[in-house]
């Protein structure tokens, strides 16, 4: 059974004067364990279709159905446990907390976990160990290099131990020797830990090393 | 939980040294503003020493008199004492003061030494209606007063200056226009905030030469101490009809007519409404008016505040998305938003209340001395602890602040909170 389903899902955003269809009745499913890579030129809907997936937006039309459960008939809180549970994020821009340390950021998916302070350090020391970070804890954001900080945010979206690793873009802002570092470290994720990973992308190197290539166009999916 | 919410909003704060200060500093000048007018209304209005009796305290200060062509108003004139305020059923006791000149030279007996010290002209029922402590000695009596008792009371100051001790001070005499006074006891002293029970010395008003002058009016206050609170109005019919029967003797001789008008009057009303006269409309204040000056005054600050609460949430969009996406419910911001301006505004008000403290008692003299031109020379200007610290005042201003403060971040926060997150993650600054 698949693990993520998106069934004939259209987003569409009005502003004032334009009305934009961002994804035009998408299909697309997910299977336990997939590393998948979405594609396409800029502006094709690849970011509204993994907010969509993360559960971040809400889709004009269709549903979206994880784990067996439809996302459309979740409450606020109810998501918000489930993205908790489920879902690790990793953007582009990084969007590490600034006025929080590096451990303390890593921090924050466990504290809404409602786990214990000596627990919670336990368990972030332990992942920023895996990204080689132990030795930054104390450091801020901005006292990093964006490869370091990407790193933090693979460790704070892993620390809660999700299912599911969404990744938009999270090499666009890095050079190529720390993106392949990074890329590293996903497929570990995805061949040690088994976490299934959709992750966006312009680099065709770095598709070709998924399992699976989605391409998109203008809203639709090409393949 | 609790201990996470502390924990981020110091962060927060130490994250945003600058919007921290200006936001500190903001609910810190507000709130010094309300404990200084509040201060000023409780110095004013509460029962402090040695007016702890001010809820039963009525004044008769003004006596307006007309003739066919003239008119005046002053004090009242000794003739007048007896007939009106003598034995009134409703007065527990009758404080009469002499408000003529307040400042005079006093001498101590056998020394060259003169001070220039702060002078009230009183009967017995002064140390009646006032409850002033007496550290050594006792008050004036009726007798004293009767037979111009050549005695004195001073204040604790008065006789720590001149003779060392309180103790020391009893039967020691100082002079005053040559006149030798024994004082025969000390009392704890009043402060300035309270004009009409403050003094250096307090002498029987019968000593002074002048003190049965005749004439139309004179320059005698009256303040009257209920029995009961409630009998104002008895009070009132009480006086009212004795200046009436005053009024058709005093015709018959001498074409004099004399006006009441709203007297006697509570402490409240003598507070508000000192200039309230039968000749023209001195306008109804009120406590109201002044509490509508203060909320004005603290508009500003508080819509600067709630500026800088909402631009703050505002800035933080970005975070708010961050913690959605990584499982924070609404609910749960709220509270961390919440709490976190919560305890910047506790923390202010803190800051507000020491520092309204620091700003009365470092400009006393200027606010004790402001409707007086003569400085007694020895008189400390006392700010005695129990006119700066009213719990209640304080508990009020800390309310409102926290009040207004979570009123004004909820609002902006739950608007942030309702966004859906992409647009917070993705909001540019
Ligand atoms: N919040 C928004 N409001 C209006 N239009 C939007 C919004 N977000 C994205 N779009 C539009 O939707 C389309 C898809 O955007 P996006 O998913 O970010 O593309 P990609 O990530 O593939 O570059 C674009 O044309 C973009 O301008
Ligand atoms: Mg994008």
């Amino acid at each position: 059974m698949a693990l993520i389903t998106l069934d004939k899902i259209s987003k569409l955003y009005r502003t004032k004067e334009i009305e934009t269809l961002a994804l035009d009745n998408v299909n697309l499913t997910v299977d336990p364990g997939e590393f998948v890579s979405v594609m396409g030129p800029s502006g094709c809907g690849k970011s509204t279709l993994l907010n969509i997936m993360g559960l971040l937006d809400r889709p004009t039309e269709g549903t979206v159905t994880i784990d067996g459960s439809k996302a459309s008939a979740l409450g606020d809180r109810e998501l918000a446990r489930f993205r908790n549970e489920n879902l690790g994020f990793i953007f582009q821009s990084f969007h590490l907390i600034e006025s929080l340390s590096v451990l303390d950021n890593v921090e924050v998916p466990l504290i809404y976990r409602g786990i214990g302070a000596r627990q919670r350090h336990e368990m972030a020391k332990e992942v920023l160990d895996k990204v080689g970070l132990s030795n930054r804890l104390k450091h801020h954001p901005s006292q990093l290099s964006g490869g370091q900080c990407q790193r933090v945010a693979i460790a704070r979206a892993v620390v809660g131990n999700p299912k599911i690793i969404l990744a938009d873009e999270p090499t666009g802002n890095l050079d190529s020797k720390i993106g392949a570092e990074i890329m590293n470290l996903l497929h570990r994720l995805n061949t040690d830990d088994g976490r299934t990973i959709v992750m966006v992308t312009h680099n065709e190197l770095q598709a070709a090393d998924t399992d699976r290539v989605v391409r998109f166009f203008d809203g639709r999916r090409t393949e | 939980m609790i201990k996470n919410y502390f924990k981020q909003a110091w962060a927060s704060a130490c994250h945003n040294k600058v919007s921290t200060c200006l936001y500190l500093s903001g609910v810190a000048l507000a709130v010094a503003t309300v404990m200084i007018l509040s201060i000023g209304f409780h110095t004013k209005l509460s029962p402090i020493y040695p007016e702890n009796n001010r809820d039963r305290m009525a004044y008769v200060q003004t006596c307006w008199w007309e003739r066919e062509n003239s008119s005046g108003n002053w004090g009242f004139p000794w003739q007048m004492l007896d007939p009106i305020f003598g034995n009134l059923k409703n007065a527990e006791a009758v404080a009469i003061r002499n408000e003529s000149r307040q400042t005079n030279l006093i001498g101590v007996e056998g020394s060259d030494k003169e001070l220039k010290l702060n002078t009230q002209w009183v009967n017995d029922g002064f140390f009646q209606v006032y409850t002033y402590e007496f550290l050594a000695g006792s008050p004036i009596t009726a007798a004293e007063v009767a037979s111009a008792s050549k005695v004195a009371i001073i204040d604790r100051l008065t006789a720590e200056t001149m003779f060392g001790s309180v103790e020391d001070a009893i039967g020691k005499t100082i002079t005053y226009a040559s006149t030798p006074l024994t004082i025969k006891g000390v009392v704890r002293e009043a402060s300035r905030l309270t004009p009409m029970s403050y003094a250096n010395v307090y002498i029987p008003l019968t000593i002074r030469d002048d003190y049965n002058e005749e004439g139309e009016a004179g320059p005698y206050r009256i303040i009257i101490l209920l029995r009961e609170k409630g009998d104002m109005e008895s009070l009132r019919a009480e006086i009212s009809s004795r200046f009436e029967v005053w009024n058709k003797t005093l015709a018959k001789v001498d074409d004099l007519k004399y006006i009441l008008f709203d007297q006697p009057r509570s402490h409240y009303d003598l507070t508000f409404n000192p200039w309230s006269s039968p000749y023209y409309d001195a306008g109804e204040n009120g406590i109201e008016e002044y509490v509508w000056i203060g909320l004005v005054l603290l508009l500003v600050p508080a819509l600067n505040l709630s500026g800088l609460i909402s631009g703050n949430i505002r800035r933080r969009a970005n975070e708010i998305g961050i913690r959605k996406s990584f499982g924070a419910a609404r609910t749960r911001l709220l509270g961390e938003l919440v709490t976190e301006n919560f305890i910047l505004t506790l923390a202010g008000s803190i800051i507000g209340l020491g520092l309204a403290w620091v700003l009365v008692y470092c400009f006393r003299d200027w606010v004790f001395t402001i409707s007086d031109s003569y400085v007694a020379m020895y008189s400390d200007t006392s700010v005695h602890f129990d006119m700066l610290f009213s719990p209640v005042l304080f508990l009020i201003a800390l309310g409102a602040a926290l009040l207004l403060n979570t009123v004004s971040s909820l609002v902006p926060a739950w608007h942030s909170l309702r966004r859906p997150i992409v647009e917070s993650l993705n909001q540019k600054l």
